[in-house]
């Protein structure tokens, strides 16, 4: 290393970083050279335990590999399961499925503009964004019994069901956020300092993000509108989906995509509503699967997909979890080099890292 | 101007803006288990569905045991409970000092007598 550069541990235990990744940042003066992520601070071994836990308790770790998008993991894993076993779940089931999954995809947005108003020192704005979050953890409290690891998918179904009285006070409070929402919105939007601190900075164009195979807000800022929900999965073929893209490929684009996604989810939360058929919630399913798929479903971070292979036996024979920042890392290695060491925290923020996902 | 003024009087007429702990748990709410032992037949279904395997029952003595600091309140025993004798409870569990496994003690049902096969039926 030359004399004019030095190296600079970022992490794991850092003030604007939520969960533990180590940047390995050489500087020369204020810029950076290079910068190397690692990961590997909180494995677990969750994969490991498929091959110990029956198929049905295995519902409940994997629910615990991330603690914001708990659901959706629940969900990719069940119906990765159903599809091996030929289970068609009931069409109410798959409503309430949709409608826990975008409460989760709110509450995990809101979170990521808090700490990311907090990256760039806005405290109150931070303050304002956990405020709205707190209804959004509220509507999950009171439907489905807990505030974020909120179990309620089975394999054929869900457990809990919304009825009509809950209904109208969920749909109540989601105008409640709506309006909160739009204040909010238009900070974030028009501030002059926080677009001082976004516009133009982590660029990438949209043959880069598509080459390095981001996914998310990561690439639908960058204009790919690539996103699992156009598959339909659970009720999405019947809500008329449309993935929310911009164009520029910077902080403010990612930040503009989550924030639209937000009024997204209240739209298709509605619609959702509105379109849920009467019926059971869940159907019977006995037996083992047996042969391997591949189930794949839209987190708020980006597509999570999951190898699933059984055997015919209780237990599984292999898991496999590939999750939305693994695939989000590799954007860092490009931003990062190049730009001021004083833009790291909101660089590295602006990818929404769930370290803890992606180790497992 | 304005709108600073009306948020700082509705800040100042409004409530707290989210619900103040110790607060009431919603109806339904995951908190933590219960069981009325005296439903209990000690089946064990409980203790095999159980994720987390916080749950240990001693068919021979009669004994329930639970872990607390183990129990993750996803309510499959509660869900799974024949006899309904496990229940969920809204409210949180008080913070411990010492860790201790709750033992629950009851009579187990008296073991049926055994039927003798009928001659010359299967093995």
């Amino acid at each position: 290393m030359s004399d004019n550069k030095s190296f600079i541990p970022f992490g794991p235990q850092h003030p604007v970083l939520p969960e533990p990744i180590q940047l390995r940042l050489v500087v020369e003066d204020e810029k950076i050279v290079e910068a190397l992520p690692t990961v590997g601070y909180v494995h677990r071994g969750l994969e490991k335990l498929a091959e110990v836990k029956n198929i049905n308790q295995m519902i409940y770790v994997v629910e615990r590999i991330c603690g914001i998008c708990s659901c959706m993991q629940a969900m990719t894993y069940c119906q990765g399961i159903e599809e091996l076993m030929d289970v068609e779940v009931p069409e109410r089931a798959k409503y309430l499925r949709t409608i826990w999954a975008e409460l989760h995809r709110m509450h995990s947005h809101l979170l990521w503009m808090g700490l990311m108003a907090d990256a760039f020192g806005y405290e109150s704005l931070f303050m304002q964004t956990w405020r709205i979050r707190e209804k959004v953890m509220d509507i999950l409290d009171k439907t489905a019994g807990n505030r974020v690891i909120i179990s309620v998918n089975i394999i054929g179904g869900v457990r809990r069901d919304i009825d009509d009285e809950m209904k109208k006070w969920v749909l109540d409070t989601l105008n409640d956020i709506e309006r909160d929402l739009k204040e909010v919105y238009n900070v974030m939007k028009d501030d002059y300092t926080i677009k001082k601190r976004t516009v133009g900075v982590g660029v990438i164009s949209r043959d880069e993000a598509f080459e390095m195979g981001l996914v998310g807000p990561m690439l639908k800022g960058s204009g790919y509108p690539y996103d699992m929900r156009t598959t339909g999965y659970a009720a999405y073929g019947n809500l008329g989906f449309q993935p929310i893209t911009e164009k520029d490929g910077d902080c403010y684009a990612r930040m503009l995509v989550r924030m639209r996604e937000l009024f997204q989810s209240i739209d298709l939360i509605r619609k959702a509503f509105a379109l849920m058929p009467e019926g059971e919630l869940a159907v019977p399913v006995k037996g083992n699967p047996d042969g391997e798929v591949i189930s794949r479903v839209e987190q708020a971070r980006g597509t999570v997909m999951y190898y699933i292979k059984a055997n015919g036996g209780k237990q599984l024979e292999r898991l496999r979890v590939r999750t939305p920042t693994f695939a989000n890392i590799a954007a860092l290695m490009k931003i990062l080099p190049g730009s001021q060491l004083a833009d790291v925290p909101v660089l590295v923020l602006t990818i929404d890292p769930c370290i803890s996902c992606t180790e497992r | 101007m304005f709108r600073m003024g009306k948020r700082l009087f509705e800040n100042i007429i409004s409530g707290p803006a989210t619900r103040l702990k110790p607060r009431e748990p919603f109806a339904g709410e995951r908190g933590h288990i219960e069981i009325d032992i005296s439903k209990c037949i000690f089946c064990m279904r409980c203790a095999r569905e159980c994720p987390c395997g916080c749950l240990t029952v001693n068919r021979a003595e009669g004994t329930w045991d639970i872990d607390q600091f183990e129990c993750i309140t996803c309510g499959v025993c509660a869900s799974v409970c024949a006899k309904h004798a496990i229940s969920m409870k809204g409210s949180y569990r008080k913070p411990a000092e010492h860790k201790k496994i709750n033992i629950y003690k009851g009579t187990p049902p008296a073991k049926p007598n055994k039927v003798e096969a009928p001659a010359g039926g299967k093995a």
